[in-house]
């Protein structure tokens, strides 16, 4: 079966470790900013899920969380940029709130590499294909997020995240 | 159980070049719920739409899937091929097979296996989609317009020429703003009272429009469409049925001073009518310098009076309306120069504001129209001191739009009657937009009497007396101090925000920016916005803007107003709102500071929170805070992004499992 983590990707060569990254984007800039991207027929990688959202200021902290209990090895917020965002203020919650988060996921044995927040306006579709190619590509000099716990992880409940904190 | 329905639009060559689609077919046909999946070839097409409604009923689908181009290109159009086929809008999900996969994914089994992740995610999150009803509320169609200067009469014109009923709240005596106190406005030196008064008249003889003179709003309570706004006015002590402005009250008063309509160029006395030609004609006693107030029993006025009009008895009225919208039109004032000693304003006599001079040169001000020196000679050489304050972070950091402008009509004026022999103008860069604004500089082209010096920077210059005379001193643009005599130095202040704004915006809930205005919620597609919903801002109220802009500014205020509450209409409230489980709340209320609408109230007994869905717009950071997860957001909610996630992380397949609460850890 696919999984999220640890895919590796077949053919010649030596397998190459795809990472997963689940992107949070804003439905006014970054969202607009990633259809920017498909217009201009920039390439991506396809290692990105992206999960549209009103507002980077949605995101809970409990759903980077889930998405890395669920095998995530990365998790994106994409909101617009300071002074643009429509609801005047939720990018910057986001960024406090992935401040917080940061420093939580380091002691988890989370690298905090893995959890990232940008600003992508609306038009800039290029400024889209770089933030996710360069985290494909940090994420797979990287490798995958802790294959111990990830794979452990068949549920995502409280159990399992006091799991994560013992090992 | 859901019924599904999955539609695969292949944007006619667009999708599918790439993608493998019967391999999407394939997975999608074995995701939980799904109980069709079809490829349509042009899913938005007349064709496709009608197919789909078709589908909708022949299948029994309760939920639709459509993957193709981005939401933001046809989700509404999906959305009411759902209503018309009898479903609700709202359990409809789009995946982006085309932006986000087909058009940038080169490998195709790469992209293959993205695509099916999209639908997964897509599939597992509509599972979960609740039917959404939008609510509808009655309003009131009334409008509150604060301030009747030119953008709030414009304003209140424009919304009582459809039949809106207008209250014109302005705390001064009288209307009309700052305008009719000049004599020319540029840029075409038409005369101002001529420009103004007719519209003012219009004003108020109108029936519809309900002027409320020096009056206040003193709190604003509930919100679009059914506001309450109580209003403080203080009394005239003269009855305006009675009074007709013929001025024998101001005659008798023995108390003489400043004139504020006239600074540092006349007194008044403590009735007065402010000024010549002011609308409405009317005295108006002034209880701060009144010897009535000060212990004394004056009657000077009340006797001099022929209508018996004065009325010392008269007390503060206070007055609740009930109004669907606010406008804010406020104004600007023009900022002090004594906050920057070195213009030696209010030490030096003839260092003087550009207002004063407007005063001046008006002919039924204070000199008749001439420009006098405080000696009362003329003056031979006028020095026009430019960006005083604006265009200085440490001061105004903006332009104030207007100055260049009305300093160019202030040489055409008193050149044309010969006020002064010379004139200097100390610019830093002029800002004449507009063509009409450049034939009034054109105009000045080759005129012997008229110098154009460039200063190096903004806010640059100093003022010091010389022999009799002003030096007016600026490092030029080398960098190098330069000096010029002058005989009255007319300095052009920053305009900012009116005095009143910040304790307004306290009342108003609304935010002002560093210089008083309110411009925090203008886009540039958006002038009028304030941030709140059903309240808006026109003219210099919203930043420094010139009479055409304010103008411009009211009617547009006036316009969403009138396209946002019709009469007989309700309000459609958008039903992706957030909401409380009140029995999940602890009401620590961490949610209410985050919300930037004001939508989020906390009550007591029991503590908790409640959401005005009027004015929440949906963006969720209160429930992304909410530590006891009882802030939910409709069609965003925790179990909907939770089960899109999963699925696009491949969780899905994993047979049905409750995820009625999401997976949330804490849940």
């Amino acid at each position: 079966m696919e999984r999220g983590s640890g895919a590796t990707q077949s053919g010649e060569g030596p397998a190459v470790f795809e990472p997963v990254i689940v992107a949070f984007l804003c439905n006014w800039c970054a969202c607009e900013g990633a259809d920017a991207a498909g217009r201009a027929r920039l390439e991506l990688p396809a290692n990105v899920r992206p999960v549209r959202l009103l507002c980077s200021g949605r995101v809970d902290p409990q759903h980077v969380l889930e998405a890395f209990a669920c095998g995530a090895d990365g998790v994106l917020i994409l909101g617009c940029r300071p002074g643009e965002c429509r609801y005047r203020e939720g990018n910057l919650h986001a960024m406090k709130r992935v401040a917080l988060l940061r420093r939580l996921l380091g002691p988890l044995g989370v690298e905090t590499e893995r959890l990232d927040l940008e600003w992508v306006a609306a038009g800039e579709g290029k400024r889209y294909a770089e933030v996710v190619t360069g985290m494909v590509e940090s994420l797979r000099a990287l490798g995958p997020l802790k294959p111990q716990s990830a794979s452990t992880h068949t549920t995502a409940k409280a159990p399992d995240a006091r799991t994560k904190v013992e090992l | 159980m859901c019924r599904i329905g999955v539609y695969i639009c292949e944007c006619g060559p667009n999708i599918g070049r790439t993608l493998r689609l019967p391999a999407l077919v394939q997975s999608t046909g074995n995701l939980t719920g799904v109980v069709r999946v079809r490829r349509v070839p042009v899913l938005c097409g007349r064709e496709g739409l009608d197919f789909l409604g078709e589908e909708i009923v022949a299948q029994g689908l309760d939920r639709v899937v459509v993957a193709g181009c981005s939401p933001r290109e046809h989700e509404s159009t999906f959305r009411s091929v759902l209503e018309r086929a009898g479903l609700n809008p709202y359990m409809l999900q789009v995946a982006n097979i085309r932006e986000q996969c087909e058009w940038v994914v080169r490998d195709r089994d790469q992209a293959t296996g993205l695509a099916r992740r999209l639908v997964a995610g897509a599939v597992a999150r509509v599972r979960h989609h609740e039917p959404l009803l939008p609510s509808e509320i009655a309003v009131s169609t009334d409008v509150v317009v604060i301030g009747a200067g030119t953008a709030g009469v414009r304003a209140a014109l424009t919304l009582a020429g459809k039949k809106r009923v207008v209250h014109l709240v302005e705390r001064l005596p009288c209307v009309g703003g700052k305008v009719p106190l000049y004599e020319d406005v540029f840029p075409g030196m038409a005369c101002a009272a001529c420009v103004m008064d007719p519209m003012l008249d219009e004003l108020l003889h109108h029936d519809g429009i309900r002027v409320h003179l020096m009056s206040s709003v003193e709190e604003l309570l509930g919100f679009k469409g059914n506001f309450t706004v109580r209003l403080l006015q203080s009394p005239r002590y003269v009855d305006p049925e009675a009074c007709l402005g013929c001025g024998a009250c101001v005659e008798a008063c023995p108390v003489r001073v400043p004139d504020e309509w006239n600074p540092g160029l006349a007194e008044r006395r403590a009735v007065a009518v402010p000024y010549p030609g002011v609308l409405p004609s009317l005295a108006v006693v002034d209880p701060r310098h009144c010897l009535r107030w000060q212990g004394e029993d004056c009657r000077a006025c009340e006797e001099a009076c022929p209508f018996d009009a004065v009325r010392f008895e008269e007390e503060a009225r206070v007055q609740e309306i009930q109004a669907g919208a606010v406008i804010v039109a406020t104004g600007f004032d023009l900022s002090d120069p004594g906050r920057f000693p070195q213009y030696g304003y209010g030490r030096l006599a003839d260092v003087i504001t550009s207002f004063e001079l407007e005063r001046m040169l008006n002919s039924s001000g204070p000199t008749g129209g001439r420009v006098l020196r405080k000696d009362g000679t003329v003056p031979g050489h006028a020095g026009f001191v430019l960006c005083v304050g604006s265009r200085d972070p440490r001061a105004a950091p903006h332009c104030s739009e207007v100055c260049c402008r009305y300093t160019l009509k202030f040489l055409h004026r008193i050149l044309a009657q010969g006020a002064v022999d010379r004139a200097t103008v100390f610019h830093a860069g002029l800002h004449l937009p507009g063509g009409a604004s450049q034939d009034l500089y054109r105009a000045l082209e080759g005129n012997p009497s008229v110098h154009f010096v460039r200063m190096g920077a903004p806010n640059s210059a100093g003022i010091l007396e010389q022999n009799g005379s002003l030096a007016v001193r600026f490092p030029d643009e080398e960098g190098r101090v330069r000096s010029h005599l002058v005989d009255m130095a007319i300095l052009a202040p920053a305009m900012e925000g009116a005095s009143g704004n910040r304790e307004l915006a306290r009342i108003l809930h609304l935010e002002t920016g560093g210089t008083g205005f309110f411009d925090q919620g203008i886009t540039l597609l958006d002038r009028v916005e304030a941030g709140r919903e059903g309240v808006f801002v026109a003219g210099c109220a919203a930043g420094p803007t010139d009479i055409l802009g304010a103008a411009t500014g009211g009617q547009a205020a006036a316009g969403r107003v009138l396209s946002e509450l019709v009469p007989g209409e309700t309000l459609r409230l958008e039903p992706v709102t957030a909401g409380v489980d009140e029995t999940l709340c602890s009401g620590c209320a961490v949610c209410e500071g985050l919300c930037p609408y004001g939508a989020i109230e906390r009550k007591d007994d029991p503590p908790r929170i409640m959401v005005n869905r009027v004015l929440c717009r949906g963006c969720g950071t209160c429930a992304a805070a909410c530590p006891s997860g009882a802030v939910h957001c409709a069609h965003f909610s925790d179990g909907q992004i939770a089960a899109e996630v999963e699925a696009m992380l491949g969780r899905e397949d994993q047979g049905e499992r409750s995820k009625e609460k999401g997976s949330r850890i804490a849940g």
